[in-house]
């Protein structure tokens, strides 16, 4: 069995859908980060995929993009889970909940 | 017959691999899992005829991004995770049913189309000169704007994580 | 792009940028007791980029770096659009800034960003620019949500609005790509080509590409169901901050969904018109429900921008219909701005105090300020909120969605109960004695607090009073967008 480009896609569906169900299932927000990487990157697997089965290399260029904004997202949403930690000596987001919601 | 061999291997250490991320109690061991994810989607790049980007992947996620991950882990002193999913007593049902639509959808969705045509022999991927020519030329303005949201990422770093 | 012409078309965006970045430099090198240049500078940069982008105004339409944005009147008003509610919410935030000791010049350098963000929401022409200038506006807005660093309930917002924003960009990247697997190209004219184009069946990547972007701009809107996390981050953030959520934010998610769903992706009009309707229906409907059992002002107008977010998507699934097209659209940019002027007004008031029992006799003033507000929000006459009201269900009668109007209509009824109740509160309630009523004097008598309730108090009554000056301006920049 031959692999093509329809392999390379469902791999990324899958990491994707992993992705997801760590950010739903999780409580931790270290990992609730991570798996939105995992997400981020399977967005990239499948770019990469697409960028040869096009043969046209603008689908590189995205991930380039996309590694870049990841890791603007990363610099932030670390930042935010640090001052909150400062606060309240917790990373789990049921204990993050003086907002009644 | 070694490409398939090579792309089950790689795929299924990256599908273990993100599991173990979202699976694993200790913060710390899903950051080497997700490392190891990071590796093998790097040797799928390379077999996709992407080398460069294998290589950025590397370099960037894992020896920039998660090792601020590994940072902020140590900065909080995290140990393991007591209780892994949510203690609320809401059902998870709706957020199964979710999940399995949209990985469902997805895959058929993709099923759907026709990936037919096999990795063409003769491709040998673009070159680093195509890519940047590409990048500096058409994709130009975003690439500048690339500049403003880091800097913005990098003040607000220092804003929200600086002791008062 | 061989000549330096570009600077000149770009001149709006450059001067805010250099704005910004020149705010964030001075406030290191001056003296704290100076904050007053800081900000006077950081206003007078938006006053210029607002009038680079009126002698822009009159110029042709036209693209620039290989499509990636489009300068044109519908750019150029949503540039205007931000512009100013980036003024009026550093004009509402400065007594803010200086009782609360917040870093001011990071403060306008984040402010300013996030307006270059909007900005170029609405000039992006290609998903992968429209991509970037939503991130360059997220993340601004996430982290303005938690500049408030000594208070908890503010990183908690930024946290959250955080969480959110970054999975739904995720969706909205996945979707990207799967668009750009179908059609071979991110340019919304190529794509767009592509389309209306192809006689043989899509490839079916496109329906997921289509759906996951929904999900994706879904979030940015507050769109139900994906309208969780806007009452607390609404609650979280610096109140100068939510209202910019509300407005600003808001603003440049229907900007690129006009330009990415009605133009672009028009050919798929069978496809999204359905969600759309569906989206709308849902948040109407939920948002007003959920905002009649609020106690907490803050929470209630959230739910309530989620509940004006339904009325706008009536508009925009109105608009699928092409002999409506012009009137639909143009109804929603007219929305946008009167809930912009009612909002920010609302929200100044409540970052005054969020304590309102018999506010109106204390502060006659501004009372009588937020009872035009509210009015305004139900859609009473002569007020700006009635006109946008009125364009809005008048074109989705006129488009042959008349289920759609008559929920939207029984959704206004349902939604003067809340706002009447805040009237109530003002006039009828007695006051309770707090301790801040010095400090809240003090700020009544503040100028620069009192020119944005004027501002908007005013722009909400003579807006609804002349509404069809400012249509004119809608129709032309609506007509650019073809």
């Amino acid at each position: 069995m031959t692999i093509d480009h329809s392999h390379y896609l469902i791999l990324s569906a899958l990491l994707f859908t992993i992705g997801v169900m760590g950010v739903l299932l999780r409580r931790n927000l270290i990992i609730i980060f991570m798996s939105i990487e995992l997400m981020l990157n399977s967005v990239n697997l499948a770019l990469v995929s697409i960028s040869e089965y096009l043969q046209a290399p603008d689908a590189q260029i995205f991930v380039f993009f996309v590694i870049t904004v990841a890791a603007a997202e990363a610099a932030t949403g670390l930042a935010i889970v640090i001052s909150l930690f400062r606060q309240k000596q917790t990373t789990n987001i049921d204990e993050v909940n003086q907002l009644k919601g | 017959m070694a490409h398939t061999i090579i792309f089950w291997i790689l795929a299924i250490m990256s599908v273990v691999c993100a599991l173990g991320v979202t699976l694993h109690k200790n913060p710390v061991v899903s950051a080497v899992f997700l490392i190891g994810s990071f590796f093998a989607l790097a040797g799928l790049y390379v077999e996709l005829h992407a080398p460069f980007l294998a290589a950025i992947q590397i370099i960037v996620y894992v020896g920039a991004i998660m090792v601020l991950f590994v940072f902020v882990m140590m900065l909080l002193n995290l140990g393991r995770d007591p209780d892994r999913f949510s203690k609320e007593t809401k059902p998870r049902f709706p957020k199964y049913l979710a999940l399995f639509l949209l990985v469902g959808l997805l895959i058929s969705f993709i099923h759907l189309t026709s990936f037919s045509r096999a990795l063409p022999e003769a491709f040998h991927g673009f070159s680093i000169e195509n890519i940047a020519t590409l990048l500096f030329s058409k994709y130009l303005f975003p690439f500048e704007l690339l500049s403003l949201l880091l800097l913005i990422a990098m003040v607000g770093g220092v804003i929200l994580a600086k002791k008062k | 792009m061989s000549n330096i012409h570009f600077i000149f078309y770009l001149s709006p965006l450059i001067i805010l940028i250099f704005t910004a970045i020149f705010v964030l430099l001075l406030d290191v090198f001056i003296q704290k007791n100076n904050r007053r240049l800081i900000f006077s500078i950081a206003s007078l940069g938006v006053i210029g980029s607002a009038a680079t982008s009126l002698q822009l105004w009159n110029g042709d339409a036209l693209y620039l770096f290989h499509e990636a944005i489009r300068l044109d009147k519908f750019s150029l008003f949503f540039t205007f659009l931000s512009l100013g509610l980036t003024l009026l919410t550093a004009l509402s935030s400065y007594p803010l800034l200086q009782k609360n000791n917040w870093p001011l010049g990071e403060y306008l350098f984040f402010l300013l960003s996030a307006c270059v963000g909007m900005s170029l929401m609405a000039w992006a022409t290609d998903l992968i620019t429209l991509f970037i200038s939503l991130e360059i506006m997220s993340l601004a807005v996430y982290i303005l949500t938690g500049i408030e660093r000594e208070r908890l309930t503010s990183s908690e917002g930024a946290l959250k609005y955080f969480l959110l924003g970054a999975f739904s960009t995720a969706f909205l990247l996945y979707g990207i790509t799967f668009i750009y697997a179908a059609t071979g190209s991110t340019q919304f004219s190529t794509i767009a080509h592509f389309l209306m184009s192809s006689k043989y069946t899509l490839p079916p990547t496109i329906y997921i590409g289509l759906g996951l972007l929904l999900v994706g701009v879904g979030f940015k809107i507050s769109a139900v169901p994906f309208h969780m996390w806007v009452p607390d981050v609404y609650e979280g953030a610096p109140t100068p901050i939510t209202a910019l959520m509300a407005t600003g934010v808001k603003a440049a998610g229907f900007s690129a969904l006009i330009r990415l769903f009605l133009v672009t992706l028009s050919s798929l009009k069978p496809q999204w018109g359905v969600i759309i309707i569906g989206f709308s229906i849902l948040t109407m409907t939920v948002g007003n429900i959920a905002a009649l059992v609020q106690n907490n002002i803050k929470r209630m107008l959230a739910y309530s921008s989620i509940a004006h977010a339904g009325y706008i998507l009536i508009a925009l699934a109105a608009a699928q219909e092409t002999r409506v097209f012009d009137l639909a659209t143009s109804s929603i940019l007219f929305y946008l701005i009167a809930y912009s002027f009612m909002t920010i007004g609302a929200f100044t008031i409540v970052s005054f105090t969020q304590d309102l029992n018999g506010f109106g006799f204390k502060h006659p003033y501004l009372g009588i300020a937020m009872t035009i507000f509210m009015l305004s929000l139900i859609g009473v006459p002569p007020t700006v909120g009635f006109m946008g009201k009125f364009y809005i269900f008048s074109s989705a009668l006129k488009g042959g969605f008349f289920w759609l109007a008559i929920i939207g209509i029984i959704n206004s009824v349902i939604a003067s109960y809340y706002y009447l109740r805040v009237l109530v509160t003002l006039y009828m309630k007695k006051e309770t004695d707090t301790a801040s009523s010095s400090l809240s004097s003090s700020l009544a008598s503040s100028l620069v607090f009192n020119s944005v309730l004027w501002i908007t108090a005013v722009g909400t009554l003579l807006v609804g009073l002349f509404p069809s000056s400012v249509f004119k301006i809608i129709t032309k920049s609506i007509t650019a967008l073809l």
